[in-house]
């Protein structure tokens, strides 16, 4: 080793050349350096690269022409209910059907002639139609009456550069209409799960994942927070305090799975009674096991728990000595200089380290997969103690089936998710921008 | 009661509720470990050895080999690894060296938003994207491959890998730059044989803490490997479906009854799991305390 540094020590020193040489080698070892750089600058436009093709893929499946095929056509409908000439205006607006400028008497009346008398009642029950808006009853015909079937799709390139293709392709098909579609609407936000795609939206997993990120934080917080303080301001540095650390930093490495597997056995399994609601007297026969709300919650939280000590310390220990000194130096207990000294001036950093840890919940499947997430519901979750699924399962589970249409819904459900997680980190970094303070 | 006892009684009821939230960790440790031991030993006790190490993984024919899973597991791993490790440090050294300080503010927040990527999209990348790229560029069969999965995984690691890399170049002194500099050395020499040298445990520490992220995803995994459990031993491995540890225990754990063999096999995969990624973390904390012992030299 020594050999070999002297070797090349020798040769660097004695070699340096002189004159035209030495332009030479200066140019040479210039060129090296830009060599480097330029494999340095190669790397991170790599990694660039791949993000914006992950962008793009989402993208790109999230939008595209759509060929679709209707029970009824609304013109069809309309031309039965009026006679020429005597269509209500508006309703034939640059031909098209707007089936929510029709007054809403004529909407009722047209859902009675089609619909059977079962779904009627049903629908009835549910609210009475005559006291439905008329923007819902509009819906309600498209989905009980027009019933789209949607029979082919294509991607947002293949819409902008294959237009031509797409629209032979879209004429083979039998009473075909081509729409060019976002599959990200505010129906698909408004809608729950359904098995058939051009209905399905993402309201049950989105309420689902706020309810878990919200027991996770009610968890995760006051816990992560007060072993963040023991750990600054009362532990010092024993051999105790030195485990816990240790344990900390386990607990961080352990893969988010295992935590799942934790949640399973001991959420789901052994504390049943209080996860099912049972011992607060709620049972419910559809949630008869532990597979709630509350088990996801408190899994995610146990995952989340480290990284909110973690991020607490720093944020704790980055509030400078002399504050609490001034404090001691006032007569103030240690928990009063805590109070209304530190934690005031950590804030900023806990929430931060907060929010970021949420973004994580929020993103989190493979441990939910494994407490139990439900694989299809329809109904919201009311509570801590409600069957569950969140937005992350709703796109892995949408991504396993084989139909094309799917593969656009989970794209844009991913847009949905992308879009969250940002606004969440791009709070968190500008409140530490703003808020941390370099004493 | 007068304010001095009441004041001494609210700092001890608060020092015992911090106490209790400091314990609670050692607790959390105690309960992954004892309910993972309780749920999972029972396989070594019900299933020979020979069985539970063997090259096959059929549960529901009461072959429980766990070799192909691990191997696999290992296999991915150490290709992303592989991938990513000369991606990142190069990376992390344009972040914290070469670029300019404009460029800087814009990617170190990237290095954090790429890190936030949900490991289902990134599943859905590699599904929609990536996999079928690799069917058509390399002829094979499927696009669901190990490769496929440790290129996901590598991308996955790679925030990780930059960021901790980065620290490690940033706590080189800037003492080490300067007098590389004054001796005559260009920008690239002085990087490429002192800062990066000095940064060697630190960069070591990424090397690990990237691979304990990556043996234990999940969900990208699953979606893009394929999910066939077999060993992957022949050369052309890397190109064939296979299956890992995570990816099987995510997959059968809805399906199992509670109590059966096949749900202690499961979780005594979790057992090894979590074995491997606990050396994995010890092995990157002493590079750290490595580092802290010779102050930041090589």
């Amino acid at each position: 080793m020594t050999d070999r540094k002297s070797q090349i020590a020798n040769r660097e020193l004695d070699g340096y050349p002189e004159g035209e040489r030495l332009e030479a080698f200066l140019s040479r070892r210039a060129g090296a350096g830009q060599i480097g750089k330029a494999l340095f600058l190669g790397a991170t436009v790599v990694a660039i690269i791949v993000l914006l093709a992950l962008l793009y893929n989402v993208v790109n499946e999230s939008f595209g022409y759509v060929a679709y095929r209707n029970k009824v056509e609304p013109e069809a409908l309309v031309a039965e209910y009026y006679a020429a000439g005597s269509v209500p205006a508006g309703v034939l607006s640059a031909g098209e059907v707007r089936l929510d400028a029709l007054p809403p008497a004529d909407q009722i009346a047209m859902l009675k002639a089609h619909i059977s008398a079962g779904r009627l009642r049903a629908l009835e029950a549910q609210q009475p139609l005559a006291q439905r808006p008329s923007a819902e009853l509009a819906q309600l015909l498209a989905a009980e009456v027009v019933k789209p079937e949607i029979v082919a799709t294509w991607t947002l390139v293949e819409s902008l550069f294959a237009r031509a293709e797409i629209s032979a392709e879209a004429q083979q098909i039998a009473n075909a209409r081509l729409d060019f579609r976002s599959w990200v609407t505010p129906a698909f936000l408004a809608s729950p799960q359904s098995s058939k795609p051009e209905l399905a939206g993402v309201r049950t997993a989105i309420f689902g994942s706020l309810w878990v990120t919200l027991i996770a934080f009610l968890f995760s917080v006051p816990l992560g927070v007060g072993a963040a303080i023991y750990l600054e301001e009362y532990a010092g540095n024993s051999r105790l305090a030195q485990i816990i650390e240790t344990n900390i930093n386990n607990l961080a490495g352990v893969p988010s799975i295992i935590y799942g597997m934790l949640g399973l056995a001991v959420f789901v399994r052994v504390l049943e009674a209080l996860t099912s609601g049972k011992v607060f007297g709620l049972v419910d026969p559809t949630t008869a096991s532990g597979r709630t709300v509350l088990s996801a919650g408190l899994t995610l939280g146990l995952l989340i728990l480290p990284l909110i000590i973690i991020n607490a310390r720093e944020a704790i220990r980055a509030v400078p000595h002399t504050l609490r000194e001034a404090g001691y130096g006032l007569g103030a207990t240690q928990w009063q200089i805590i109070r209304a000294h530190v934690l005031p001036n950590a804030v900023p950093g806990i929430l931060t380290g907060v929010i970021l840890a949420l973004s994580r919940a929020l993103g989190e499947t493979a441990p939910l997969v494994v407490v139990g997430a439900s694989t299809f519901i329809v109904i919201d979750p009311n509570g801590p103690f409600a069957k569950f699924t969140t937005l992350p399962i709703q796109i892995y589970q949408w991504t396993a089936r084989p139909q094309p249409e799917f593969q656009h819904l989970a794209a844009a459900a991913i847009l949905v998710l992308l879009v969250l997680l940002l606004a969440m980190n791009a709070t968190a970094i500008l409140l530490r921008n703003k808020y941390v303070r370099n004493y | 009661m007068n304010t001095s006892s009441r004041i001494r009684l609210s700092e001890f009821a608060v020092e015992a509720l911090v106490r209790v939230a400091g314990f609670s960790t050692i607790g959390f440790v105690l309960l992954i470990f004892l309910f993972l031991l309780r749920e999972g030993i029972p396989v070594f006790l019900q299933v020979p050895l020979d069985n539970l190490f063997g090259t096959r993984w059929y549960p529901t024919f009461d072959f429980f080999g766990t070799l192909p899973l691990i191997l696999g597991s290992l296999l991915i791993t150490f290709s992303a690894i592989v991938i990513a490790l000369p991606l990142g440090v190069a990376a992390a050294v344009f972040v914290r060296e070469v670029a300019p300080n404009w460029a800087r503010e814009i990617l170190k927040p990237m290095i954090e938003v790429l890190a936030g990527i949900p490991s289902v999209v990134l599943g859905f990348f590699g599904m929609s994207l990536v996999a079928p790229l690799i069917r058509t560029t390399l002829g094979v069969p499927t696009g669901l491959t190990a490769f496929t999965g440790a290129l996901i995984l590598a991308y996955m690691a790679l925030p990780t890998l930059i960021s901790v890399a980065e620290d490690a170049l940033d706590s080189v002194p800037k003492s080490y730059r300067d007098a590389s500099l004054a001796m005559g050395a260009t920008q690239w020499q002085t990087i490429w044989r002192v800062v990066v040298p000095a940064a060697r445990s630190g960069i070591l520490t990424a090397v690990m803490l990237g691979m304990g992220r990556a043996i234990g995803e999940t969900m990208a995994v699953m979606m893009v490997t394929g999910n066939a459990a077999r060993m992957p031993t022949t050369l052309d491995s890397l190109f064939r479906p296979v299956r890992t540890m995570t990816a099987t225990v995510a997959a059968e754990m809805g399906e199992v009854a509670q109590g059966s063999t096949h749900y202690h096999a499961l979780f005594g995969i979790g057992i090894i799991l979590f074995l491997i990624t606990f050396l994995i973390n010890l092995a990157a904390a002493s590079a750290i305390f490595q580092k802290r012992r010779r102050g930041g030299l090589r």
